[in-house]
């Protein structure tokens, strides 16, 4: 590791630490309906949403008409999508004439659920298939939308522990509402310009046409791309404009421009633990699962990078210097840009796995086994280390109900959570949400694995399912796991060496999208409601507090161990087998080529 | 069947099928809201 690559990740950090309270204590007024700096300007905008709406900002929810709400409002999206993309040749904003059937049904399917679902997995080639207008309405509508309902859904879970015997957990309207207008658009607004500001493009102009300097012809995609990058970071999306995600210079300009990416993942997020501790009247609260979060997220750090600094030891023995110079960053450098070396790569990948943003400035497939195996695990664990907006709050929370039951259950007691009764309720809903995620994740792997498919099926190319992965061995089995991983998870990040753009793998890989967003997402309003109802229970000598260092240890050993048990398996399968069989001197490279084994 | 009209029938599927999850969503909120 080097000096310069451990101060930006420091840096990192510490901005992430001073921008954590004032981020979290906007938010918590804002969501308490408290006046902030930006009701002057924004006020207005809200109340006439409202009225156009016909929606009562006064009217609180039962959690499951919030629930209803998330539903009805999510289809009502996707289905939107679907159309535009399916119909783009007849709308505007769309100088390269790209037509509809450029979008079977079942890759439109897939890419509306994938930005419905705050996933943004990407299995077309934007700047080759969307038009302007698909990608500006169908598509980065839903990264303000998606976010918003994200953010949501973690302020009405925090109401369920803030509140006592009340039947309702907030209004999904208004918090989506105030969620857009006041904290997604502005802070989207500033991050735009200063993207622009670092060289990231943004206009309307068809492709231009140029002349290399060998003489052969070049098109260049265009398009408005800083006001899609910027919400595509802040609001954990991570759909890229182009194909190359932020690896693409009109996207991530400037290794500046990269480091602010990044800030934008995770400040959000992170702000949200602190208007956590706030809206329960105790900021301890907030701060303790911001550290439990921090230690997850520095292991992470600490794992990927001196991996990927180390290389790859069978190119040492073939004598290729990998050791970091002044004029070579070292390492293994394979699918990682120039322009941002293996510190910024190594930070990106676990911050866009950390939350479940998904958005890549390397290729994970790339990384060394260990490398590839901290983004797959991050995701595995459910994204709560800072996590999507909203989304890593109400995971976390639903560790840190396992982990006082679990705690209770040792020392013969009823849990308790901020003076709330942890009882079966909670309990049942914080596994369901668990056993989800776990089912989604390796039922769906295991299908792709072992579906073969027959001549003349419409569904998928004959023959079997791994025919869609471009490595044979552990690190297919990687590509596989790490698809069903990030869609379920909702991270939309590819590992890359998958080339699932068939109507099974569009269409299972869908389903696992909607399955990882809302069957986990109810159960934990059903807690919330449940929460909302129960009565404060006095701190005693026996109460366990959760608000120290011995709850932040052990809440970190429950999400490990909790997630080791459920995907240690697989992972040895694949990553883990890789890593040994790499230093005896095995690599599993391209089937097609075959130039190794 | 004409490539159009199959390509109606998958466009209907799809719309369906997600209609369906939606519908499976909310049998689920009920499910558990009774748990």
């Amino acid at each position: 590791m080097t000096s310069i690559g451990l101060l930006q990740i420091f840096l990192f950090f510490l901005i992430i630490v001073a921008l954590t309270k004032p981020a979290g204590l906007f938010m918590a007024r804002l969501f308490e309906g408290e006046r902030t700096f930006l009701h002057p300007v924004v006020r207005p905008l809200e109340r006439l949403v409202y009225k156009l709406s016909g929606v009562d900002e006064t009217n609180e929810q039962h959690w499951t008409h919030y629930a209803g709400s998330l539903l009805a409002f999510s289809l009502a999206g996707i289905l939107l999508t679907y159309l535009i993309l399916r119909i783009q040749g007849m709308l505007p904003f769309n100088p390269q004439g790209f037509l509809g059937k450029l979008w079977s049904p079942d890759l439109a399917f897939n890419t509306a659920v994938s930005f419905g679902t705050n996933t943004n997995w990407q299995v077309y080639t934007p700047e080759a298939t969307a038009s302007y207008f698909a990608q500006m309405v169908g598509l980065a509508v839903h990264n303000f939308t998606s976010a918003a309902a994200g953010i949501a859904t973690a302020i009405a879970v925090v109401r369920g522990f803030s509140r006592r015997s009340a039947d309702s957990i907030g209004n999904f309207w208004v918090d989506l509402t105030r969620a857009t207008l006041y904290l997604l658009i502005p802070l989207s607004i500033v991050a735009a310009l200063v993207l622009v500001s670092q060289g990231c493009i943004q206009n309307f102009r068809a492709y231009d046409k140029v002349a290399t300097l060998e003489g052969g012809a070049q098109t260049i995609a265009q398009g408005p791309t800083a006001s899609q990058e910027a919400i595509k970071m802040l609001g954990t999306n991570g759909g890229g404009f182009f194909n190359a995600n932020s690896a693409h210079p009109f996207e991530n300009p400037t290794p500046f421009a990269n480091f602010l990416q990044v800030l934008f993942i995770f400040v959000i997020p992170a702000g949200l633990t602190y208007t956590f501790g706030k809206m329960v009247n105790d900021t301890r609260q907030g701060w303790a699962l911001f550290a439990a979060m921090s230690i997850v997220f520095l292991a992470g750090v600490f794992v990927v990078y001196p991996a990927e600094q180390s290389g790859n030891p069978n190119l040492t023995k073939l004598g290729v210097e990998d050791a970091a110079t002044a004029t070579q960053p070292g390492g293994n450098m394979e699918g990682k840009e120039v322009r941002f070396g293996i510190p910024a790569s190594a930070l990106f990948a676990v911050v866009t796995t950390d939350a479940s943003c998904g958005a890549v400035n390397s290729m994970h497939d790339s990384f060394t086994p260990l490398g590839g195996l901290v983004p797959m695990v991050n995701i595995q664990l459910g994204e709560v280390i800072f996590g999507g907006v909203g989304a890593g709050l109400y995971g976390m929370l639903m560790y840190a109900i396992l982990a006082v039951f679990i705690a209770g259950l040792m020392v013969g007691r009823t849990p308790e959570y901020l003076c709330k009764k942890i009882e079966q309720k909670e309990v049942k809903m914080a596994m369901l949400a668990m056993l989800v995620l776990a089912a989604s994740i390796l039922l769906f792997s295991a299908g792709g694995i072992m579906a073969h498919f027959a001549k003349g099926s419409w569904i998928n190319p004959p023959g079997p399912g791994t025919g869609v992965l471009t490595n044979n061995g552990p690190h297919g089995l990687s590509e596989m796991l790490y698809a069903y991983t990030s869609a379920t998870g909702n991270n939309g990040s590819a590992f890359g060496g998958f080339s699932g753009n068939t109507p099974f793998f569009n269409s299972t890989i869908g389903y696992a999208m909607l399955i990882g967003r809302f069957l986990m997402m109810i159960p934990l309003l059903a807690a919330a409601g449940s929460l909302a109802r129960k009565k404060m229970v006095p701190v005693s000598a026996g109460t366990f507090p959760t608000h120290g260092p011995l709850f932040v240890v052990w809440l970190v050993g429950v999400i490990l161990v909790v997630g080791a048990l459920t995907f240690f398996p697989a992972l040895c399968l694949g990553p883990v087998v890789e890593h040994f069989l790499m230093n005896n001197g095995k690599l599993f490279a391209f089937v097609i080529a075959g130039v190794w084994s | 069947m004409s490539e159009r009209s199959e390509i109606r029938m998958l466009d209907l599927f799809f719309v369906v099928i997600t209609i369906l999850f939606f519908l499976i969503a909310w049998a689920y909120v009920r499910g558990c809201d009774r748990l």
